[in-house]
């Protein structure tokens, strides 16, 4: 019994999550370069792709991301009311609301889709964000083989 | 096919010390597409760049990724040594190797890792990115100025002072906006006409101002440098090449009881008029509402009076065009309404006043000569009492935010009373006393100190009327932690400061956006302060927040330097990252035409030879566009991509990641 | 006079006078219900309607073989209205004639003013089957596996003949996103990963416009349960939003507009 659960405990320290990060450029990707200068650490299982706003973030590049084989998502920008162009970000979150039950429904659930906003001076926010965000799929272990996006040939 | 570079960074040892850079390097140089791969200690150094530039020279490369430090760091640097090497500058991406991973993550193997990857995404980006150009916008150096009040004179006066032309629009007959109304200003006391009116002279008379008063602004199209904008010319009734301003028509005009809007209903005017001796075009227009001949159809007696035969009856308005590259709004505020406060007699007392009743009935040239005297009976008020905050600081009935300027113009309302009525009492109640700024806090303590306004820390419940005629004000004194009545002569309410009433339709008209108050937007609340959301559009005075006058002009003066400052080049140049409509699909669904946070997505229509419609399809306006990707995202058929975020690279970044 | 002899004299009517050139309605084909193109007001007897009549025709209105012939008047239940409302909102169509028919009642010649007017007083409350709530509930109480074995299964069915597409009168894009190969965002075999983008992206392009009519679903000839898809994102949209699309010709879409105040309890 002890030694399953070591076992497990193994496995789940072992298995390394794959999370694909949407990030607009004015607020998440600059707070993430602030956890850079503020020298923060945070696990090393996030890719970021930068978008010049969360408004262009079509939910056809999650769709991707999944097919990939990517364990989760996040989707980041600026607090409502700071959006460089003013109203990306509202526009996003709209999408959001409605794609991420759409996902939730066909088996892609709130522990694969995060949603997040962290401002240029939120550092902090993002090292902890993708601390928790890592350890939350890590828990939930990997998307395969219940991924209904992924690619197989 | 592409011939990548790749160009790695150890940035000393800030990326080297976690990140095998040489590993990164090797692995680079495996990736297809990929003809060259270098890493070394300082990339952005001379010689590193040189590296970069010879590269590009000798390999013929096609696209180049530097792993380095943040773009926001050192992209524009390493864009330029493309270009210098003849490469376009967006060809040319960052991976960030420092901020998003040396710096974050110890474990060597892991970051390495990582660093591959992120070089990686920028490689497969940068096959797929095309050489950008800046878009050059030419700009009409004619600046529109809308109000014609203090802010917007200065700004005039400042463009026109640059060299550059100016359109002024104004809404009434006359330039000069609230503060031709002003008996005095605080904090100096100094004549408020003393100093404005020569203001209004020299823009009347500036060989680069164009003066449009009774005037409005109709319609807007275009965009930043390249703005056509419709104004309406009211009809005047009167034709201003003959009239002299000789005053004979307004003294044979029998309509004589018309409240006068520059006294605030406090004094008369009569049809035809200028709002005030001082008027700046010195001329009068007939108020179509009012003249009898205009509504009635017979009279005519300003017509008889004038020599010069100026008057037509049957003037018509006109609706003029001009192009203009930038807009400057100064439209100004009105006090707000107090009527919505029933415990303060619901706007219904004679003698309950606002601000600017008191600084009619205080100003020299005002209806009562400069003598203190109430609107109900005339007589001089023995008692007078202020209240600030009316509608101010009050979610629930009036406004939430707080003037800013009622402090110090009932703190100079107590002092101009008490410097006329030496016996009377001037009481002011009060929440604070807000009274930053230069010289205010001395102003305040002159007040109190000096000409003993007395000062009653508390909100005033209610007011009303008693048989004699006495205002009862019935308050309480916080600090003392009592009630207090006081028999009152006049009572003078510090309304709310509001925007100008049609300021949503104008800003509107100019795609700038306003808050729910409707105070103009700014672009940014604390680093584009005179800017808006709408390019080549600029905010100065009181539409924006409430604003006294030195802030005023402080910000005209702002606005006009960056109307200068646009204008100081023939044409814009424009950073490439537009979205473009591929109108061959494109079905016309208007979902991206809604969505556009800056307008710039319009409806264009394809025609034949013949110029018959064959269909109407989105377009992108490049001036407008300022390149968020809303519209991309929204696009169903995916007919709109975004030039440097364009489908296919952000596509290629995803696909590996796989 | 039944409804199908109302709809017949209408229609006849209109032909006649010119009003129409094309009536589109309803006929029977054995057991089933088919739609009928009638041009002649001799043409009007093949025209029925009753409760078995479900096929969305508004899908034919933007077909240009159809916007050919001139004016076209349309038999339109409910669901048929809310359609036209939509395509209206969103400019497809400037105008529409419509033989406005209920589940209770015929209401005659309308356009579309009157059609949304009619909606709106008649029928604000179109509820869906108890049935499709009730599946809807039994998904959700899944777990997210069992969730996601369920439509693998089901859209390991989909065989991409795009019935679904053709049957819906909002899918009218020139080019749709699922044939745009630059990129190739969905796969076009008919495989799992490209089967799951297609059906996860056609439900999600009718968010906030999807009516709720069925057509999609019925057209599928391999049985999937589309409907599940577009109820939840109705249900969200209109919990969210306070959304309804097909009620008012003038309605911004609801992705591509935004409240200030709208819900964020999901974003961190």
């Amino acid at each position: 019994m002890a030694q399953t659960e070591t076992k497990t405990a193994e496995a789940a320290a072992a298995f390394q999550p794959r999370i694909v990060a949407f990030v607009c450029n004015w607020c998440t990707y600059a707070g993430a370069d602030l956890a850079g200068t503020s020298r923060l650490r945070y696990p090393p299982n996030v890719r970021i792709i930068k978008l010049p706003c969360t408004g262009r973030i079509d939910p056809l590049f999650i769709l991707k991301a999944f097919e990939g084989g990517a364990d989760a998502v996040l989707v980041s920008g600026c607090h409502p009311g700071d959006c460089h162009y003013t109203s990306g970000n509202y526009h996003a979150r709209r999408r959001w609301a409605l794609f991420r039950r759409l996902l939730d429904l066909t088996g892609i659930d709130e522990r694969r889709l995060f949603f997040s906003w962290v401002s240029a001076a939120e550092g902090q926010k993002f090292a902890d964000l993708v601390a928790d965000i890592t350890e939350k799929v890590r828990a939930a272990g990997p998307l395969e083989p219940a991924n209904p996006a992924r690619r197989r040939l | 096919m592409a011939r990548i570079g790749v160009f790695i960074c150890h940035c000393g040892e800030n990326i080297a010390r976690t990140v095998d850079c040489a590993a990164v390097a090797a692995a680079a140089a495996k990736m297809p597409g990929v003809v060259h791969s270098a890493d070394y200690k300082y990339m952005c150094s001379d010689p590193g760049q040189q590296m970069i530039r010879q590269a590009i020279a000798e390999k013929k490369l096609t696209g180049a990724v530097v792993g380095a430090c943040s773009p926001r760091m050192h992209e524009p640097t390493f864009r330029r040594a493309a270009a210098e090497a003849g490469l376009n500058p967006y060809l040319l991406e960052m991976a960030n190797l420092r901020e998003h991973c040396s710096w974050v993550h110890e474990d060597r193997a892991a970051a390495t890792a990582k660093a591959i990857d992120l070089v990686r995404v920028m490689v497969e980006k940068v096959k797929r990115n095309r050489s950008l150009y800046p878009i050059r916008v030419p700009i009409e150096p004619t600046a529109l100025v809308v109000g014609g009040g203090i802010a917007g004179i200065q700004a005039a006066l400042d463009i026109a002072g640059g060299g550059k032309k100016v359109i002024l629009v104004e809404r009434g007959p006359s330039i000069g906006g609230h503060m031709a109304r002003l008996s005095e200003t605080f904090p100096t006391l100094d004549c408020s006409q003393c100093i404005l009116t020569p203001r209004m002279v020299e823009a009347a008379s500036h060989p680069n101002i164009t003066l449009m008063t009774y005037s409005e602004v109709e319609a807007v199209e275009g965009f930043v440098g390249n703005f056509q904008v419709t104004i309406r010319r009211k009809a005047k009734y009167v034709d201003w090449s003959k009239c002299t301003g000789c005053g004979d028509c307004w003294a044979k005009c029998p309509a004589r009881k018309i409240p006068s809007e520059f006294d605030a209903r406090l004094g008369a005017r009569t049809a035809i008029y200028r709002p005030f001796p001082q008027a700046v075009p010195n001329k009068p227009v007939i108020d179509r509402e009012h003249c009898i001949m205009l509504t009635k159809g017979k009279c005519g007696a300003c017509a008889k009076a004038c020599q010069r035969g100026a008057v037509n009856f049957k003037d018509q308005d006109e609706l003029v065009k001009v192009k203009v590259g930038a807009v400057v709004l100064a439209t100004g505020f009105d006090l707000w309404d107090h009527s919505a406060y029933g415990e303060y007699g619901a706007g219904k007392f004679a003698d309950v006043i606002d601000g600017f009743q008191f600084e009619r009935l205080a100003s020299a040239s005002g209806p009562t000569g400069g003598e203190i005297r109430r609107p109900s009976d005339g007589q001089v008020p023995r008692t007078v009492v202020f209240i600030q905050c009316c509608g101010s600081r009050d979610e629930k009935v009036g406004k939430a935010y707080c003037s800013k300027i009622c402090c110090m113009y009932t703190a100079k309302h107590g002092m101009l009373y008490k410097h006329k009525v030496h016996d009377g009492r001037a009481i002011v109640f009060y929440m604070d006393i807000r009274a930053a700024g230069k010289g205010y806090e001395e102003f305040i303590r002159r007040a109190v100190e000096a000409d003993g306004v007395e000062y009653v820390r508390g909100r005033v419940s209610r007011i009303y009327r008693r048989t004699d005629g006495k205002l009862i004000v019935r308050g309480a004194d916080t600090l003392a932690g009592r009630a207090v009545t006081v028999e009152a002569d006049m009572v003078v309410l510090a309304d709310a400061v509001v925007p100008r009433s049609g300021g949503e339709k104008l800003a509107q008209l100019f795609g700038v956006g306003y808050d729910t108050d409707g105070f103009y937007s700014e672009a940014h609340p604390k680093l584009r302060p005179v800017e808006t959301a709408a390019a080549g559009v600029f905010l100065a005075g009181a539409c924006q927040s409430p604003k006294d006058i030195p802030d005023s002009v402080a910000q005209a003066s702002a606005a006009a330097a960056k109307v200068l400052g646009l204008f100081a080049r023939p044409e814009l140049e424009r950073e490439p990252v537009v979205a473009r409509v591929n109108e061959n699909t494109c079905v016309h669904c208007r979902a991206c035409i809604q969505a556009c946070p800056y307008g710039a997505v319009e409806d264009h229509e394809i025609r034949d030879r013949k110029g018959h419609l064959v269909r109407t399809v989105a377009r992108v306006n490049e001036g407008l566009c300022q390149g968020c990707g809303t519209c991309v995202a929204i696009c169903r058929s995916g007919c709109i991509d975004l030039e440097g975020f364009t489908d296919e690279q952000v596509f290629s970044e995803i696909a590996t990641l796989e | 006079m039944s409804t199908s002899e109302a709809i017949r004299a209408d229609a006849a009517r209109l032909l006649a006078e010119g009003r129409a050139k094309l009536v589109i309605g309803y006929r029977a084909r054995g057991p089933h219900r088919a739609p009928a193109f009638v041009s002649d007001p001799a043409g009007v007897d093949v025209l029925i309607y009753d409760n078995l009549c479900k096929q969305n025709l508004a899908v034919y209105l933007r077909k240009p073989e159809v916007r050919s012939r001139g004016p076209v008047a349309v038999v339109a239940p409910p669901a048929v209205m809310r359609s036209l409302v939509v395509l209206a909102a969103e400019s497809q169509l400037t105008e529409a004639t419509v033989l406005a028919v209920g589940p209770d009642a015929y209401h005659g010649v309308l356009d579309l003013a009157g059609a949304a007017a009619l909606l709106k007083e008649k029928y604000a409350d179109l509820a869906p089957s108890p049935e499709l709530l009730e599946a809807l509930a039994k998904l959700d109480a899944m777990s997210p596996q069992e969730r996601a074995r369920f439509w693998t299964d089901q859209f390991a069915k989909c065989t991409r003949c795009y019935a679904c597409r053709a049957a819906c009168p909002l899918c009218y894009c020139a080019r749709c996103i699922v044939e745009k190969n630059v990129p190739q965002w969905i796969s076009t075999a008919a495989a799992q990963h490209g089967n799951f983008a297609w059906q996860i992206i056609r439900a999600f392009h009718q968010a906030g416009r999807c009516t709720l009519c069925g057509a999609c679903e019925a057209a599928c000839p391999q049985g999937i349960p589309l409907m599940l898809l577009n109820l939840a994102l109705s249900e969200e949209v209109a919990k969210q939003f306070g959304e309804k699309p097909g009620y008012d010709p003038a309605a911004k879409p609801v992705i591509g507009s935004w409240k200030p105040d709208d819900d964020q309890g999901f974003v961190r």
